[in-house]
């Protein structure tokens, strides 16, 4: 059987940096057997080749804080191998009955990394009792060729077939991530008549291209 | 506020669309209505005399629980007969129907609505909206027993809409704050009724014609995040809101009327865009569709659960029969499917069954609480397994039935590598055909060099047999407005012997194949005929997976696959995977790898054409994607 490496648009150059996934695996996994010893219920979750947990259940990990977003940022700090996650926005904070979830995103640079977000799970007492993760470490990210403007007229072509300069648009600086790799690119969101999607274009910054289309109402 | 109305949603076409069928003939004079029950309309309560000098009458009493006439679910499930109920009380004195959790308007077809002048290349449209307006009242004595189902199910100015709109949404605002302490959406939570738009000069685009009056009707129903109003409003002039929505549109059916759909896109809201908000993640079959249709699953799901009724639309769907049914079990691998409300039945009915076992309170408490911890990429399998959890906090001995119903659905575990079977998008439950994404709609950066499709297809192959005839039909292009083109750039085909092909993400896209294989393009139809190392040696179990080299979406609506006797004499290019060079049209592979792919491929194109339709399954289908 052959492995046939199909993509090489994210790919380091050989050997760069490749070595890092690993020691990331290693240390999140010490992490995770440290939060085991101190409660046995504790199981992790990891995707195939992932550095950092999926999932992590059966916590009872005490935090401090004046708001469950500083509760959870502290309880990423105080076991900062368990995710690697140097950097985050705060996404939503939800409150239920007998629980608080606070879901923070990636960031990179200051931009949103789309899709991956971490989601942490409080009790009453503020006690961590779940992570579900979908972050990860990058390890390089392209930078983009494009600015804001350039992007937006890509996104408007390739929706209109055609440039319009008035047409609302909000345009977000984001990284694309895939494995370990990102791109910087664009989020384009934009509206068109007479029916009015609500259409957000991504753009890959580094590339120059659209690389999807979203309506983002849903029925 | 001034508030203006998502127009185009429905556009889209989607499961909640009805299909435009016919209406329904209901009775709803059949109402009950009992004179002790039903006081006289507030105008008629005047008398006729001394009318201009008559003092004004006193503004109806604000009551606590003003009675109202509604469908408890539907008109076809309630059989034409309204129950008398207690509203919520309003928060206004004057009875408009705003509360803690909805704030409902009536968009009538009349001037007063936000009107836009696009300028689409040179056609310059008016498009106007209808008015939204908050019309229902109560009566003179604080009920609303006046307000009834028009005898036109069409009529799109109808207060009937406004109080189930009003009922509906608070009935399933109280359903999650007494279930589970919901208050998110504790924000009157604007919902509107009746919705269509007029264009002049009237446009008629595929299904959406104007009526005679000019008004378009529109069959479906949404839910618009506030994130996405702006963008939205600023168009016409608008000012920004600060929460979601709900639009409920008429067409022949009131969509308002029907109290699932009702509950299904106040679930979206509950759910929101924090959680399931991609459209697909990647895995280590390819691309995973499960996360966006999660989202309409679990709407299908709490609406069913809510309702205590496994059919969804049961009133706006065809023929009274609905538009889903999540107590028709679907599965993975065989019904997967890109379109999320289609895909989506695999976790509805997968829980709806988890309810027939455990009991409606136990699963929904299951359901939320693993839901509360979700990402917006979270899967099937990930579901699973946080379900688990929760229902073994719960109680231990709930694991075991569990996991049961779950592994009956492959919903825990699934090898998305389904049989190879005669495929017709019209002849399937779902009429849906079989997407893979192109490089410029499948919104992931790195997979430039081909998108892999959502599930791939087995053939088993006896150790006997010389080859194996594919072919398949596909459409391209038109990924949102208007209808798919040919396709353009032929699809490749990778081939894997007794495993799937498995993806690893790292430093790059990782594929575990064993060949990749590009079929010529003939007008719109891909045959290969499979044989030496194509196939497994000594036979076996040949995996095969769908590749986009091209920027359109590829729609597949016909497939077929067999295993052959002996190769065929008619022309199919016959390819055995064992050549040493590189194949032309194989965009796909990079150079270095080009050595995996046979030679012969590439030089059989000319003679493809003979068997090209051979084996697809009526090929009258082929444009109905």
């Amino acid at each position: 059987m052959r492995t046939l490496v199909i993509v090489a648009a994210l790919a380091l150059p050989a050997g760069a940096a490749l070595a890092e996934t690993p020691v990331a695996r290693r240390a999140a996994e010490a992490s995770v057997a440290a939060l085991q010893r101190n409660g046995a219920a504790v199981r992790a979750a990891w995707q195939p080749g992932a550095a950092t947990p999926a999932r992590l259940t059966g916590l009872r990990v005490p935090t401090v804080g004046a708001t469950p977003e500083a509760r959870a940022r502290g309880f990423l700090r105080a076991h900062p191998d368990l995710l690697a996650l140097r950097e985050a926005v705060l996404l939503s904070t939800r409150r239920s009955r007998q629980r608080t979830v606070v879901r923070l995103q990636q960031t990179h640079a200051g931009r949103p990394v789309v899709d991956r977000v971490v989601s942490i799970t409080l009790d009453d007492a503020g006690a961590v009792r779940s992570v579900v993760n979908a972050t990860a470490p990058l390890q390089q990210v392209k930078p983009t060729a494009l600015d804001a403007s350039a992007a937006r007229a890509l996104a408007v072509r390739h929706v209109l077939g055609r440039d319009d300069a008035d047409l609302p648009t909000r345009v977000t600086p984001v990284v694309f991530a895939l494995g370990t790799q990102g791109v910087e690119g664009f989020e384009v969101e934009l509206s068109r008549v007479p029916f009015h999607e609500h259409l957000v274009v991504r753009v890959d910054g580094h590339a120059g291209e659209v690389i999807g289309v979203r309506d983002e109402v849903m029925h | 506020m001034k508030r203006a109305l998502l127009i185009g949603a429905a556009l889209v076409a989607t499961a909640c669309d009805d299909g435009g069928g016919p209406a329904l003939e209901l009775e709803v004079d059949a109402a009950p209505t009992p004179a002790d029950a039903a006081p006289p309309a507030p105008d008629a309560a005047a008398p006729d005399a001394d009318l201009t000098d008559a003092a004004p009458p006193p503004p109806p009493p604000h009551l606590d629980a003003p009675l109202a006439w509604v469908y408890v679910d539907d008109p076809v499930t309630d059989e034409g007969q309204l129950t008398q109920v207690e509203l919520a009380r309003t928060d206004p004195e004057d009875g408009r129907l705003t509360n803690h959790a909805v704030e409902v308007f009536n968009c009538l077809n009349e001037e007063g609505g936000v009107v836009a002048m696009p300028d689409l290349g040179g056609l310059s449209l008016t498009v106007s909206l209808c008015h939204e307006v908050q019309v229902a009242r109560p009566d003179a004595d604080g009920n609303y027993l006046s307000i009834m189902p028009p005898e036109d199910e069409s009529d799109p100015n109808d207060s009937f809409a406004e109080i189930m709109m009003y009922h509906q949404v608070t009935r399933a605002r109280d359903y999650y704050f007494d279930s589970f302490g919901f208050t998110d959406l504790d924000v009157s939570l604007p919902a509107l009724v009746n919705v269509q738009l007029k264009v002049e000069p009237p446009l008629s685009l595929g299904p959406f014609r104007p009526n005679p009056d000019g008004w378009y009707p529109l069959a479906n129903a949404a839910f618009f995040p506030k994130e996405q109003w702006d963008l939205f409003a600023s168009q016409f002039g608008l000012p920004p809101r600060d929460s979601d929505s709900i639009i409920f549109f008429q067409d022949q059916k009131d969509f308002a009327y029907d109290a699932r759909v009702i509950f299904h896109e106040y679930t979206h809201a509950v759910i929101g865009f924090d959680r399931l908000s991609a459209q697909r993640v990647v895995d280590r079959y390819g691309l995973n569709p499960s996360t966006f249709s999660m989202h309409e699953g679990l709407a299908d799901y709490f609406a069913a659960s809510l309702a205590d009724d496994a059919v969804i639309g049961r009133y706006v769907g065809q023929g009274g029969s609905g538009i889903r049914d999540i107590g028709d079990r679907k599965k993975c691998p065989d019904d997967v499917v890109a379109e999320p409300h289609a895909n989506g039945q695999i976790i509805g009915s997968t829980l709806w069954a988890v309810r027939q076992r455990l009991g409606a309170e136990v699963t929904d408490q299951i359901v939320y609480r693993a839901l509360e911890q979700f990402t917006q990429t979270t899967t099937f399998e990930e579901a699973a397994a946080l379900m688990v959890a929760e229902a073994e906090a719960m109680d231990p001995a709930l694991v075991e039935p569990l996991r049961a119903v779950f592994a009956e659905s492959n919903f825990e575990i699934c090898e998305r590598s389904a049989p190879w079977v005669d495929f017709d998008v019209d002849r399937v439950w779902h009429r849906l055909p079989y997407t893979v994404e192109g490089t410029q709609s499948v919104g992931i950066a790195g997979f430039r060099e081909g998108v892999p499709a959502y599930k791939q297809f087995h053939v088993d192959v006896p150790a006997e047999a010389p080859a194996v005839r594919v072919t398949w039909q596909a459409l391209g292009g038109a990924s949102f407005i208007g209808q798919p083109g040919p396709l353009r750039t032929p699809l490749d085909l990778a081939l894997r012997h007794d495993a799937p092909i498995e993806f690893t993400y790292g430093d790059g896209v990782h594929m575990d194949l064993d060949h990749r294989v590009t079929p010529p393009l003939d007008e719109g139809v891909q045959t290969a005929v499979l044989s030496g190392d194509c196939l497994p040696a000594g036979g076996g179990r040949l995996h095969t997976l769908f590749l986009n080299t091209g920027g359109d979406p590829a729609q597949i609506v016909r497939m077929h696959a067999e295993v052959l006797d002996a190769l065929p004499l008619d022309g199919t290019p016959i390819l055995d995977c064992g050549g040493a060079g590189p194949i032309e049209g194989d965009a796909g592979v990079p150079a270095e790898d080009a050595g995996a792919i046979d030679a012969g491929a590439g030089d059989a194109g000319g003679a493809a054409d003979a068997g090209l339709d051979a084996g697809l399954p009526d090929a009258a289908a082929a444009d109905a994607g």
